[in-house]
C-alpha cells in the first residue's frame, strides 16, 4: 500500500497559495507534472489552484491535472469508464425494482407492491438511487446492512435483503451495457484492479473523503500526500489520509470573535448588516479580497439587492436552476398540456412568447389577438379540454382551429399517441426546441446571452443522454418521455454568467468553499441552526441511530467539518459571522449551536444578545398613507343609456363610469362553469326562439318542453365546446329543467289568454327621456312582450334566470329607495306600441327553486312609478353632467374592478365587510 | 431536588404563567441532568415554539448574569441553581447541542414522524406539505373530476338534494364549498353516521287519505258566541292546502300544527281539544317523516358525492406527493406497526429516547393529532420508575381553534387519568385587580346571565365553561375597565329614528375606538394599546383612521397585499400581460405610475398594447416574478411610505415563491396573481398601537386593550352539517352527521319521535358558542392595565346573545347610551402616570446603504477561464446542428484523432491493429466501422499530408514531440499573482526544436465535405482564431517569439495541411 504523507499548513496563510509554493518548490528538475493528481474538495476551489498554478508553475511544465473528490476513481482508473448518465441510472432503477417481487417490493416501501408505487413512476427508483449513493460512498453493501440487522434483531432486515437483491441486479445489468454508477466507480475500479500506478496524489483540504477514495488511495503505487489546512499541534485531530478525526472536532471550541458576530431580525436585515460592514470595510479592500458565505438561500435575493443598490453586484456562484429556465418552462407546459389537454394548458402554450413568435413565423402574422381570442372563446364556450373540434358557433372558431393545427404541427409526436424510443424521442425534441428558439449564439458574453446558451448547451447534453445506446431503444409515449426530461431537468444547475463590467463584483459562495478560499474578508451569512450544521436529511430507510451502529453516523461527521470550516475562518481571516432571528416567513430561528461553542463567560454573552437582549437593528416605524383617488379620464358625454344601465349608476356611479361610459370589460382568469351572463344567453337564445316559433301558442305542454330541449341542444352545440366543463354539462341539465317548468307555465298563460306579440322587441323611434341638461335617449331590447286575447290587456315581461327568483318589487328597491329602474322604464319604450294603455310588468322567473309559478308580475301603484321616472331623470341628468366620483358600497367581485374603485386598500377608510372570520 | 416524574396537567388561566410552568418543567429536566434530546416539547405555532425556546435560555442566562434572578430561578426550581455559574453552565451546555432541544410545533413534530416512518406508511417518497393554494387547486380538480365520471342527469339529483331542492347555477362552485364543510366530517366519520338521523317512517297512501279526510272534516272550535272560529278557520284552510300540496315545512312552522308541537294548550285563545290535538299530531308525523326522509336523502347524497370527492381528491394529492398538514396524523394512525413498542420505534427512527413529553396549549389539540401522541403520553405517564414525564398545560377557556379541530375536552379528559396530577394556576401576573374583577364578574356565572336564556346551546357552553375566579399577583396594581358607547340609532329617509344598521354601529364603534386611543396615548405614550376585533374585516379601516390622526398603527394579522395601491396596480399589469384584452387592468396599468414603465397608455393602439402584454410576459418567463417587480418598483418612487413597504412585502413574497423551485417551475402569471390575493401577510413595525384579530393576540399582552367589535350576532350563518361524537367524547367515532333544518322541522321531528336532528343541533352550537366564550374570554384577558370595550347601548330587556349584551349584563351597564360613559367600581385613571413620560421616540426606516467603494480593482476571486475552442463558437448557431445527434462522422472523426496522437514519428510507429483497436474502445470509441476506420488511419498515414506531419525527415535535429499536452496560463500579463482567468487548452501536436528556438503546431481537425480550394480556406479562416491562440500560449510556454511558431491545420479527411496565418 502506498504511504500518505501529511503535511500541516498552519493558520496562516491560505491553503491554496501555501500549496502551490511549497508544491512547485519540492518539484524535481526532471519531474513529470503531468504525472500529478489535485484531489480538491469542490470546483471553485481546483479553479482557483489551477489558476494560481498557471502563476507560479515553470511554464515550460505541464500542468498536472486537477479534479473534485468525486472524480478520483476516474481519474485513477486505467480504463476510461462509461459512467450511466442520470437517464440511465434512472431508468435501470426502474426496472429493476419493477423486477423484484411484490413482496420484496412493499417490504421496500408500504404500497410498492403492485404496479405503482406511492408517489408515481420513478419516486421509488429515486428512493433508491439515494440510498444506493449513500451506501456506495461508504463502501457498505446492503447486505451488510442487512447482516447487521439481523445482528441486532432489528425489524427491517427484509428491506435490505430486498434491495440488496435490486442492487446486484442493478450493477449487472449496468455492467452489461458497459457502464458504472459513478457512484460505485471506486468499488468497480478496485474491484478489477484498474487502478493506475504511475500518479502522484495531492490530497488538498480534503477533510471529510468518503470511505470508499481512501480505500482507493489507500492501493495507490506512489506515495500519496495530504495537504492539511492546520497547524502541526493539531495532528492527533486529523487522520493519516488528512481528514477529521470526527472525535477531535465535533465537540471543540470555535475562536470566533463576539465583536464580530451579528443577530439580525430576518433576511433582509442580515443583508443590510452586511452592506454596512461592507461600506466600513472596502475602502481598505479590493472586491476579491472579500468572500461572502450563503448558507440560507432565503437571504441570498436580498444580498444581492442591498448590494446591487451600493453600486456592487453579486454573482451566485453555485449558478442558477434549469427548472426555472424559459426552456424548462416551456417544456414544462407542454408536458402539463400533454398530460390532459386541458384547455388551459393549450391556452397557457400557445401565449408563451417564444411559441407565439414561432407560430407567426409559420402562420404569417395572422395570429395577434391570441391571448383574446382564447379568453374569449373559453368565458363563452366552456371548454374543459382540447377535444376534436371546436363550438360551430362560436366566433373564434376558425382562428382557434388554425391556432390549433399549427400547434399540433410545432408539438408533432408529442400530440400523436405516439410510443417511441427514447433516442426518437430525442430527435423530436430537438426539432420542436429547434423550431420554436431557432439559433443561438454560443459565444454570446452578455448575461443574458450566455444564459441562453448555456440553457441549450445543457439541453443538448441531456438529449445526448436520451440518445445513449444503452437507454435509446427505452419506449415510451410522450408524457412519459417529457416527465423524464422534466426530472433531469430539475437536476441541472447552470453556470453564472460572467462577470459584468465596471461595477465591483462580489461572488456569493457556498459554505464549504469558504475555508479554500483565499479572500482576506469573510461574511458567514445565515449562521442558524438549522443552517449550520445541516441536520441529516431524514431517511426513511437509514434512520441516524442506524447510521451511527454502522458508523456511518453523518450528523457529528458533519458538525466535525462544519466546526473546522468555523475554526480555519475564525482562524485565517477576519471573518463576520451573521445570525438571524426570524426566517423569511416570520418563522423564529436560533443563532447556529456553533456560536456557543465558547468559554461559558463568552457563550452567556452570546446568549444574551441573543435571547435576551433586543435584536439589533431598527424594525420599521408605521407609515404613512395617503388616500387614493380613483383614476378618471374626460369622456364624450353619453347620447343614449340602456334602461339595464341604471341600476348599475344608482349601485356606483363610478363603477357605471367604468363600465358604462368607458366600457370597460373584464376578463376572469380561470373559467370552469359558465358565469351568470353566459348562462342567461343561452337561456334567451332558446326562449327567442321559442317565441318566435309556432309553438309560441300552443297549449301542449310536451310540444313545448321538446321543442325547448331541442333548441337548448342545439343552442349548446353552437356555442359550447365539445368538449366543456363537466360542471357545463350539468348546468345545461339544469337549465333544461328549468325550460321545463317554463313549459308548464307557459302553456298555462296561453290558457289564461296571453299570447306571445313580441319577442326581442326594441322600439323603431327613440325613447327621449328629458331632463334639464337636455334629452338623453333611453335603449333597451325587451325580451317578450304579451297581450291578452280578450281583454287586450299589455304585459312585458322579462326572462331571469339568476337563482334567487326575486320578485320585481324586491329587486327594483331596498325599502323605498329605487335601486333598479329597469321594469318601469319598459313602459316608456312600449309606448309607441301600446300608446297609453296600461302595461303589466314582470319578471319570468326560470330560478333555481321549484315554484310553478313562474310569472312574477310587479305591483306597483303609479305614484310608485312616478317616483321611479322621476329618479331615472335625476340618474338621467347626473350621468349628462359626468357626475361619477361617488363609489358606493358593493364591491364588485372582479379584483380589478374593485382595485379602481378603491376597496380593499389599507388608504381606503370606512369599509369593512361583515362575515366573521379567523 | 430529583428531576420533576409522573405525570402533570396545569391547567392555566390567563396570564398565570402557562408558558414559564412549561419552561419550568424542561429547565428541572435539564438541571436534574436528563439529556434534552429525550425532552420533547411541542405547542402550536412557530412563533411560540420560538418563545419557549427564547425563554429558557432567557431565564438561565439572567440567572448567570444577576444574582437576583438566580435566586428567583433557583426558588422557583426547588434550588438546582445555587450559584450563577451553575446557570451559566446549564445555559451553555444547552447551547452548544441547541439542536437537542426538540421544542417544536406538533405539525412540525408530525413532519419528523411521517418522513421517519415514510416507507412503513406507505407515503411517497418524496411527499412534501401542499400549501392551500395547491391544495385548493387539487380541490376544484377532484370536484371536476367527480362531475366527469357520472352523468349529468345523476348529478343534476345530487345536486338537487345536496342544494335543498334548488339547483344553483353556480355548480361547481357550489359542490366545492359544500365539499369543503363536508370533507373533515367525513374522514371522522362511517357510512353509518350519515344515516342515523332515524326520522318517524313515513306514511302509506291510506294513512294519509285518511288523514286528508279527516282534517277534511274537522270542524273548527265554535267561539262564545257559538260561531266558528275565524283564525282556525283559515289556519285550517291552509293546513289543508298544504297537506295536499305536501308543502311540509310550512305547515309545520306556523299555525295550529306549530302550537301542537310547542305542547301549547290554545290557538287563537281556544283551547286545542284532545281529538284535534290527535289529528293535527298526526299530520305534523307525516310531514316530519317526509321531510326526514328528504334530509336523509341529501345526507345521503352529500355523503355519496364527499365519498366520490375524497378518493379523487387523495388521488390529485398523491399524484405530485403532496399531503396537507391535516393528513399527517391520519396517515401516522393509520400505521400498521403501530401496535409495536412505540417508545422503542420512535427511539430508533428518531434517534433518541423520548422519556418526556411536555404538551403546550393542550386545549387546541384536536382527536386525530391526540390519538398519535396519546399512546406514548399514556406509556409516559403510567411510568413508574420516575425516569420518564408527561406534562401538559392548557386552559379550556382559551380554546379557540375548534373549527380547527382543536378540542377541549381532550384537555378534561387528560386531567382525569388517574396517574395525573392536577393543578390549576388562577393568579394572574398579567393583569391588575380591577381588570380581573371585571373578568371575574362576566365569566363566574355565564349560565345565570339574562343573556342565554333564549339560546340552548349557548346556555349548553356556559354551563360548560369552567371558570375559576382569578386574582392578581400585584393587588396594588391601578387600572380601568370601562364602556364607551356610540348611538345605536340613525334616522330614516323621513328623519325618523331607527335601528342604525350593522354596519353603521361597527363604524361607529370604530371611530369613538380610535378616538379613545388617541386619548390614551395622549396620557400614556408609552403604554401599548391594542384595539382587538373579531373580524379580519375590521383592522384595515382602523389601521387607516388611526394613521390619519397621526398614530403610529401597524394590522398585525395580516391583510392581502392588495391593500395597497401600488401592489392592486402592480397585479393589475401582471394580469394585463396574460390577457390584454382586460380593458379594466389596461385602463388601471395606464392611470398608474407603471404607464410610463411598461410604456401603455390609455387610447394606445391595440396592436401595441398587445406587444406590450408580451413583452412583459417575456420578461416574466425569463426573469422571474421578483425580478420583474424589482423593475417595477422605481414607478413607485414617490408612493406613500406604506406603499413603498408593501410592495416590497411584495417582492418578498414573489422571492420565497421563487425559491421554491417545484412552486416557482409551474408557476404561471395567473397562479401568481391569484396567490398574491389570496396570501395574508403581516405588516410587523414597533407602532405602539396594534390592531389585530383576538384570535392573533392570543399569547399577547398591552397595557390597553380596546375592544369594539362586541356587537356582531353569533351564529349569524349557522353551518350546513351539523354533528356530534358518541357521548360527546373526542376520542370516540362521529356518531351522527346530517344537514341542518329550520328550527320547525328540528321540532316537529323531535315532536314525532326523533330528536337526533335536534341534538346534533344543539351539540354543534353548544360548540360554536363555546368558542365564542373563549374568544372573549381570550380578549378580555389580554390587558394588563386598561380594558375598554365599545359598544352600542344594550337594552336591559333585549336576550339578544351576542357578546355586547354578556358583557353589559354582567357588568351591568345595559341602558346606558352614548352620552354617559361607565367605569367599572375600582377603575383607577392614574395608571397611566407610569407611561408618561414619552419614550424614545420610534426610530423610522433605517438609511440603506448607497454605496461601498473598494480601494481597487473590480474582479471577484474565482476565476474564470475560456478556453481557445470556445472562441470559435461565436456567431448563431442553429440549434438544429447543436442538438443534433453525434453521428458515426463525429465517431470517426475522434478516432483517427486519437490514433493519429498515437504517432510519434511515422518512422517508429509500431502499433499493431489489435492495440490501436483496443486504444479506440477503451476511450468509449468502439462500435460498428471501427475496423474500417482503422484501415483508413493506415491509409491516411500513407498520404503526402501525414508525411509532411509525422515524419521525423521533416525535424532533422534534435527536437522534442509534445502529442495530445494540456497547458493552463494566465490570461493578460497580470503575471504579479492577484487572481484572474485564465486560458487552458490542449495541443494535439508540437515539435519543439530548442536549439533552432523554433516551433511547430499541428492541430487535427476532421471537417468534412472540403472538395475546393475555396471551401478550404474558408475552413482555415474559420478555425484561425484557435489556432492563433495556441501559438500564442506556445510562444509564452516555450518564451519564443510568434514568428518563431508556425500553426497548422492537418485535415484529416481532406489530406491536406495548411498553415494559418
Ligand atoms: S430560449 Fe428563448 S426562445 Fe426559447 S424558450 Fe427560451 S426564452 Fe424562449
Amino acid at each position: 500500500m502506498g504511504e500518505i504523507r501529511r503535511e500541516f499548513l498552519g493558520f496562516e496563510r491560505p491553503l491554496l497559495d501555501h500549496v502551490v509554493e511549497r508544491w512547485c518548490a519540492s518539484l524535481a528538475p526532471d519531474a513529470d507534472t503531468s504525472r500529478t493528481l489535485f484531489v480538491l474538495p469542490g470546483g471553485r476551489a481546483a479553479r482557483e489552484l489551477e489558476a494560481r498554478l498557471a502563476r507560479k508553475l515553470e511554464r515550460s511544465r505541464p500542468p498536472p491535472t486537477l479534479i473534485t473528490e468525486g472524480r478520483l476513481a476516474e481519474a485513477l482508473s486505467r480504463a476510461k469508464l462509461r459512467f450511466a448518465s442520470p437517464l440511465e441510472r434512472t431508468l435501470v432503477w426502474r426496472a429493476v425494482l419493477a423486477e423484484l417481487t411484490p413482496t420484496e417490493r412493499s417490504s421496500l416501501w408500504r404500497g410498492a407492491d403492485g404496479s405503482g408505487a406511492p408517489g408515481g413512476p420513478g419516486s421509488l427508483a429515486r428512493a433508491a438511487a439515494r440510498a444506493f449513493v449513500e451506501l456506495a460512498g461508504h463502501a457498505l453493501e446492503p447486505d451488510d446492512v442487512a447482516a447487521h440487522l439481523a445482528r441486532t434483531a432489528r425489524a427491517d432486515e427484509a428491506r435490505w435483503r430486498a434491495f440488496a437483491r435490486a442492487t446486484a441486479a442493478y450493477r449487472e445489468r449496468l455492467a452489461r451495457r458497459g457502464a458504472v454508477d459513478p457512484a460505485d466507480a471506486a468499488r468497480h475500479v478496485l474491484a478489477r484492479s484498474l487502478a493506475r500506478s504511475d500518479l502522484h496524489v495531492e490530497l488538498v483540504g480534503c477533510v471529510d473523503l468518503p470511505q470508499s477514495a481512501r480505500r482507493l488511495i489507500a492501493t495507490l503505487a506512489l506515495p500519496a500526500r495530504a495537504w492539511v489546512f492546520a497547524p502541526e499541534e493539531l495532528r492527533d485531530a486529523f487522520d493519516a489520509f488528512g481528514g477529521l478525526v470526527i472525535d477531535a472536532w465535533a465537540d471543540r471550541d470555535i475562536p470566533l470573535s463576539t465583536e464580530r458576530w451579528r443577530v439580525a431580525r430576518g433576511p433582509d436585515d442580515q443583508a443590510r448588516v452586511v452592506a454596512e460592514q461592507l461600506a466600513r470595510l472596502a475602502p481598505e479592500l479590493a472586491p476579491s479580497d472579500v468572500a461572502i458565505g450563503v448558507l440560507d438561500r432565503e437571504v441570498r435575493p436580498f444580498l444581492e439587492r442591498r448590494l446591487a443598490a451600493a453600486g456592487v453586484d453579486t454573482r451566485w456562484a453555485a449558478g442558477r436552476p434549469f427548472g426555472v429556465t424559459a426552456l424548462a418552462n416551456l417544456l414544462g407546459s407542454i408536458e402539463r398540456f400533454v398530460a390532459d389537454r386541458r384547455f388551459e394548458d393549450f391556452r397557457a402554450l400557445l401565449v408563451h412568447p417564444d411559441v407565439e413568435t414561432a407560430l407567426e413565423r409559420d402562420l404569417g402574422g395572422s395570429l395577434s389577438g391570441l391571448a383574446e381570442t382564447l379568453d374569449a372563446y373559453a368565458a363563452a364556450s366552456g371548454p374543459a379540454r382540447l377535444g376534436d373540434a371546436f363550438a360551430p358557433g362560436a366566433e373564434q372558431t376558425d382562428e382557434l382551429a388554425s391556432a390549433r393545427d399549427a400547434l399540433f404541427g410545432l408539438l408533432g409526436e408529442f400530440v400523436r399517441d405516439a410510443r417511441l424510443p427514447l433516442a426518437a424521442w430525442a430527435d423530436e425534441f430537438a426539432r420542436l426546441v429547434a423550431e420554436i428558439c431557432d439559433s443561438v449564439d454560443l459565444g454570446a458574453q452578455d448575461p443574458g446571452g450566455w444564459d441562453r446558451a448555456h440553457d441549450f448547451t445543457a439541453f443538448a447534453e441531456i438529449l445526448a443522454e436520451l440518445r445513449e445506446p444503452s437507454i435509446a431503444d427505452f419506449v415510451c409515449d410522450a408524457k412519459t418521455a417529457l416527465a423524464l426530461v422534466a426530472e433531469r431537468i430539475a437536476s441541472v444547475e447552470l453556470p453564472p454568467p460572467p462577470r459584468s463590467g465596471e461595477r465591483p463584483n462580489l461572488d456569493l459562495v457556498g459554505w464549504l468553499e469558504l475555508p479554500l478560499d483565499a479572500a482576506r474578508v469573510a461574511f458567514v451569512v445565515g449562521f442558524d441552526e438549522g443552517n449550520v450544521p445541516r441536520p441529516a436529511t431524514e431517511s426513511a430507510w437509514l434512520p441516524e441511530r442506524l447510521r451511527a451502529e454502522l458508523g456511518i453516523g453523518a450528523a457529528r461527521a458533519r458538525v466535525a467539518r462544519d466546526v473546522w470550516i468555523a475554526t480555519v475562518l475564525a482562524r485565517t481571516r477576519t471573518t463576520w459571522w451573521v445570525s438571524s432571528k426570524k426566517s423569511l416567513s416570520g418563522d423564529p430561528r436560533t443563532p447556529s449551536r456553533l456560536v456557543f461553542r465558547a468559554e461559558r463567560d463568552m457563550v452567556v454573552e452570546r446568549l444574551a444578545r441573543a435571547f435576551v437582549d433586543e435584536a439589533e437593528a431598527a424594525t420599521p416605524g408605521a407609515a404613512t398613507v395617503r388616500p387614493v383617488v380613483p383614476p378618471k379620464v374626460a369622456a364624450a358625454p353619453l347620447q343614449r343609456l340602456r334602461v339595464t344601465a341604471f341600476r348599475a349608476y344608482l349601485a356606483s356611479p363610478y363603477r357605471f363610469y367604468l363600465e358604462h361610459v368607458l366600457g370597460l370589460v373584464t376578463v376572469a382568469p380561470r373559467v370552469l362553469e359558465l358565469d351568470a351572463l353566459r348562462f342567461g344567453v343561452l337561456a334567451h337564445d332558446v326562449l327567442q326562439a321559442f317565441g318566435e316559433s309556432e309553438l309560441a301558442r300552443s297549449r301542449d305542454v310536451d310540444a313545448i318542453e321538446a321543442f325547448l330541449e331541442a333548441r337548448l341542444k342545439r343552442a349548446a352545440e353552437r356555442a359550447l365546446d365539445p368538449a366543456r366543463h363537466a360542471a357545463v354539462r350539468v348546468q345545461l341539465e339544469q337549465l333544461a329543467s328549468r325550460l321545463q317548468r317554463f313549459a308548464a307555465w307557459q302553456a298555462r298563460s296561453v290558457d289564461e289568454g296571453w299570447t306571445i306579440e313580441h319577442v326581442e322587441w326594441s322600439p323603431r323611434a327613440p325613447v327621449l327621456l328629458e331632463t334639464r341638461l337636455g334629452p338623453l335617449q333611453l335603449t333597451g331590447r325587451i325580451d317578450r312582450i304579451d297581450r291578452h286575447v280578450t281583454t287586450g290587456a299589455w304585459r312585458v315581461l322579462d326572462y331571469k334566470t339568476s337563482d334567487g327568483g326575486k320578485p320585481p318589487e324586491k329587486t327594483h328597491r331596498r325599502g323605498k329607495r329605487w335601486v333598479d329602474l329597469q321594469l318601469p322604464l319598459y313602459r316608456h319604450l312600449v309606448r309607441e306600441l301600446v300608446g297609453d294603455a296600461p302595461v303589466a310588468l314582470g319578471y319570468v322567473a326560470l330560478d333555481a327553486g321549484q315554484d310553478d309559478d313562474l310569472g312574477k308580475l310587479a305591483t306597483w301603484k303609479d305614484e310608485d312609478l312616478a317616483v321611479a321616472d322621476a329618479v331615472a331623470r335625476e340618474v338621467a341628468e347626473r350621468v349628462l353632467a359626468g357626475e361619477f366620483d361617488e363609489v358606493g358600497d358593493d364591491e364588485p367581485d372582479d379584483p380589478i374592478l374593485a382595485a379602481l374603485c378603491g376597496f380593499g386598500l389599507a388608504a381606503s377608510g370606512d369599509r369593512a365587510d361583515a362575515e366573521v372570520d379567523e | 431536588m430529583s428531576r420533576p416524574r409522573g405525570a402533570a396537567v396545569v391547567l392555566a388561566s390567563a396570564g398565570s404563567g402557562k408558558t414559564y410552568s412549561l419552561t419550568t418543567h424542561f429547565l428541572l429536566l435539564v438541571a436534574a441532568g436528563v439529556p434534552p434530546e429525550r425532552v420533547l416539547a411541542t405547542t402550536f405555532t412557530r412563533k411560540a415554539a420560538g418563545e419557549i425556546l427564547d425563554r429558557i435560555f432567557a431565564r438561565l442566562v439572567r440567572a448567570a448574569r444577576d444574582e437576583t434572578e438566580r435566586a428567583k430561578l433557583d426558588a422557583s426550581l426547588g434550588g438546582v441553581v445555587p450559584t450563577r455559574e451553575r446557570a451559566a453552565e446549564l445555559a451553555s451546555d444547552l447551547a452548544r447541542h441547541v439542536e437537542r432541544c426538540r421544542v417544536m410545533t406538533i405539525d412540525s413534530f408530525f413532519v419528523v414522524l411521517a418522513r421517519a416512518f415514510a416507507a412503513e406508511l406507505g407515503l411517497a417518497p418524496d411527499w412534501r406539505i401542499a400549501d392551500e393554494f395547491h391544495a385548493a387547486r387539487a380541490r376544484d380538480a377532484a370536484v371536476a373530476d367527480v362531475l366527469e365520471r357520472e352523468s349529468p342527469e345523476r348529478w343534476i339529483l345530487l345536486l338537487r338534494e345536496l342544494a335543498r331542492a334548488k339547483t344553483s347555477r353556480a355548480v361547481h362552485a357550489t359542490l366545492v364549498a359544500s365539499v369543503r364543510d363536508a370533507h373533515e366530517l367525513f374522514l371522522e366519520s362511517d357510512a353509518d353516521a350519515w344515516a342515523a338521523l332515524s326520522p318517524p317512517a313515513r306514511a302509506d297512501e291510506a294513512t294519509r287519505e285518511r288523514l286528508s279526510k279527516a282534517l277534511a272534516e274537522f270542524v273548527p272550535p265554535l267561539t262564545k258566541q257559538g260561531k266558528p272560529n275565524q283564525v282556525w278557520a283559515k289556519a285550517l284552510v291552509k293546513v289543508r292546502e298544504r297537506f295536499a300540496g305536501e308543502e311540509w315545512e310550512p305547515l309545520v312552522k306556523d299555525g295550529i300544527a306549530a302550537k301542537v308541537i310547542a305542547g301549547d294548550a290554545a290557538f287563537a285563545s281556544q283551547e286545542i281539544a284532545p281529538e284535534a290535538r290527535a289529528l293535527f299530531a298526526a299530520v305534523v308525523e307525516v310531514a316530519a317523516a317526509e321531510v326526514g326522509a328528504a334530509l336523509e336523502r341529501q345526507n345521503r347524497a352529500t355523503r355519496e358525492f364527499v365519498d366520490h370527492f375524497d378518493a379523487r381528491f387523495a388521488a390529485r394529492l398523491a399524484e405530485r406527493g403532496w399531503l396537507r398538514f391535516s393528513d399527517l396524523p391520519r396517515a401516522l394512525s393509520d400505521d400498521p406497526s403501530s401496535a409495536r413498542d412505540v417508545a422503542a420505534e420512535l427511539a430508533w427512527r428518531l434517534d433518541a429516547e423520548l422519556d418526556h413529553l411536555l404538551l403546550d396549549e393542550f386545549q387546541d389539540t384536536s382527536p386525530a393529532q391526540w390519538r398519535v401522541l396519546r399512546p406514548l403520553a399514556e406509556e409516559l405517564a403510567a411510568d413508574g420508575s420516575g425516569e420518564k414525564s408527561f406534562f401538559c398545560v392548557g386552559d379550556t377557556k382559551q380554546s379557540i381553534y375548534g373549527w380547527r379541530g382543536g378540542d377541549p375536552r381532550l384537555l378534561e379528559g387528560v386531567a382525569r387519568w388517574p396517574t395525573v396530577e392536577r393543578r390549576s394556576l388562577t393568579v394572574s401576573y398579567r393583569s391588575a385587580p380591577v381588570v380581573l374583577d371585571a373578568v371575574n364578574r362576566i365569566f363566574a356565572d355565564l349560565s345565570a346571565s339574562p343573556a342565554f336564556v333564549e339560546h340552548a346551546g349557548a346556555l349548553a357552553a356556559a354551563r360548560k365553561f369552567q371558570f375559576e375566579p382569578h386574582s392578581a399577583h400585584a393587588t396594588e396594581l391601578s387600572g380601568v375597565v370601562r364602556a364607551l358607547f356610540v348611538e345605536a340609532l340613525a334616522e330614516d329617509e323621513d328623519g325618523k329614528p331607527k335601528a342604525a344598521g350593522a354596519e353603521a354601529i361597527r363604524s361607529a364603534c370604530r371611530a369613538r375606538a380610535v378616538e379613545h386611543v388617541e386619548e390614551l396615548v395622549g396620557r400614556a405614550p408609552r403604554a401599548t394599546v391594542a384595539i382587538l376585533v373579531r373580524r379580519k374585516a375590521q383592522i384595515g379601516p382602523l389601521v387607516y383612521a388611526l394613521r390619519r390622526r397621526g398614530l403610529a398603527a401597524s394590522g398585525e394579522s395580516g391583510n392581502p397585499l392588495t391593500d395597497a395601491a401600488a401592489v392592486q396596480v402592480a397585479l393589475s399589469a401582471l394580469h394585463l400581460a396574460e390577457h390584454p384584452s382586460d380593458t379594466a387592468a389596461w385602463f388601471h396599468v395606464a392611470h398608474s405610475p407603471l404607464a410610463a414603465t411598461l410604456g401603455i397608455a390609455w387610447g394606445m393602439d391595440r396592436a401595441a398594447l398587445r406587444s406590450r402584454a408580451r413583452k412583459l410576459r417575456e420578461h416574466v418567463l425569463a426573469r422571474g416574478f421578483a425580478a420583474t417587480l424589482e423593475s417595477f418598483r422605481p414607478a413607485f418612487g414617490d408612493a406613500s411610505a406604506w406603499e413603498v413597504r408593501r410592495f416590497e412585502r411584495l417582492i418578498e413574497f414573489a422571492i420565497a415563491l421563487e425559491a421554491d423551485l417545484a412552486a416557482a417551475a409551474s408557476s404561471s402569471i395567473d397562479e401568481f396573481v391569484a396567490r398574491v390575493r389570496d396570501e395574508r401577510v403581516e405588516d410587523p413595525s414597533t407602532a405602539s398601537v396594534k390592531v389585530m384579530t383576538i384570535h392573533a393576540a392570543k399569547g399577547l399582552e398591552f397595557d390597553a386593550v380596546v375592544l369594539c367589535d362586541l356587537a356582531f350576532q353569533f351564529e349569524k350563518v349557522p353551518p350546513a352539517l351539523v354533528w356530534r361524537r358518541t357521548e360527546e367524547d373526542p376520542l370516540r367515532e362521529i356518531e351522527a352527521v346530517s344537514r341542518d333544518a329550520t328550527d320547525s322541522i328540528r321540532e316537529a321531528l323531535a315532536f314525532s319521535g326523533a330528536p337526533k336532528l335536534a341534538e346534533l343541533r344543539l351539540a354543534t352550537s353548544t360548540r360554536a358558542m363555546y368558542d365564542e366564550l373563549c374568544t372573549l374570554y381570550v380578549a378580555t384577558t389580554r390587558a394588563r392595565r386598561e380594558l375598554a370595550f365599545v359598544l352600542p347601548s344594550v337594552d336591559p330587556t333585549k336576550r339578544k346573545y351576542d357578546p355586547a349584551t354578556i358583557v353589559a349584563h354582567a357588568l351591568g351597564f345595559t341602558g346606558r347610551s352614548a352620552g354617559e360613559p361607565w367605569l367599572f367600581a375600582g377603575s383607577d385613571e392614574s395608571w397611566v402616570d407610569a407611561f408618561g413620560a414619552p419614550g424614545a421616540s420610534e426610530r423610522g426606516g433605517e438609511d440603506a446603504v448607497r454605496d461601498v467603494r473598494f480601494s481597487r480593482g473590480a474582479g471577484a476571486r474565482a476565476p474564470a477561464s475560456v478556453a481557445p475552442s470556445r472562441r470559435a463558437l461565436a456567431g448563431a448557431v442553429p440549434l438544429r446542428l447543436l442538438f443534433a445527434p453525434a453521428g458515426p462522422a463525429r465517431r470517426r472523426g475522434s478516432r483517427l484523432h486519437l490514433w493519429c496522437a498515437e504517432v510519434e514519428w511515422l518512422e517508429t510507429f509500431t502499433a499493431g491493429d489489435d492495440e490501436l483497436l483496443e486504444r479506440a474502445r477503451a476511450a468509449e470509441l468502439g462500435g460498428p466501422e471501427l475496423e474500417r476506420d482503422l484501415a483508413d488511419f493506415r491509409r491516411l498515414l500513407r498520404t503526402d499530408a501525414a508525411r509532411a506531419v509525422l515524419s521525423r525527415a521533416t525535424h532533422p535535429g534534435e527536437v522534442e514531440v509534445w502529442r495530445e499536452r494540456r497547458y493552463v496560463l494566465p490570461v493578460g500579463d497580470d503575471e504579479a499573482g492577484a487572481d484572474g482567468e485564465v486560458e487552458r487548452g490542449a495541443f494535439d501536436r508540437v515539435v519543439v526544436d530548442r536549439t533552432a528556438r523554433r516551433a511547430r503546431i499541428v492541430d487535427f481537425k476532421s471537417d468534412a465535405g472540403l472538395d475546393g480550394e475555396a471551401r478550404i480556406a474558408e475552413r482555415v479562416r474559420h478555425h484561425a482564431p484557435q489556432l492563433l491562440a495556441y501559438r500564442a500560449a506556445l510562444a509564452r510556454i516555450l518564451e519564443l517569439d510568434a514568428s518563431a511558431i508556425s500553426a497548422e491545420v492537418w485535415f484529416l479527411e481532406a489530406g491536406v495541411v495548411r498553415e494559418v496565418e
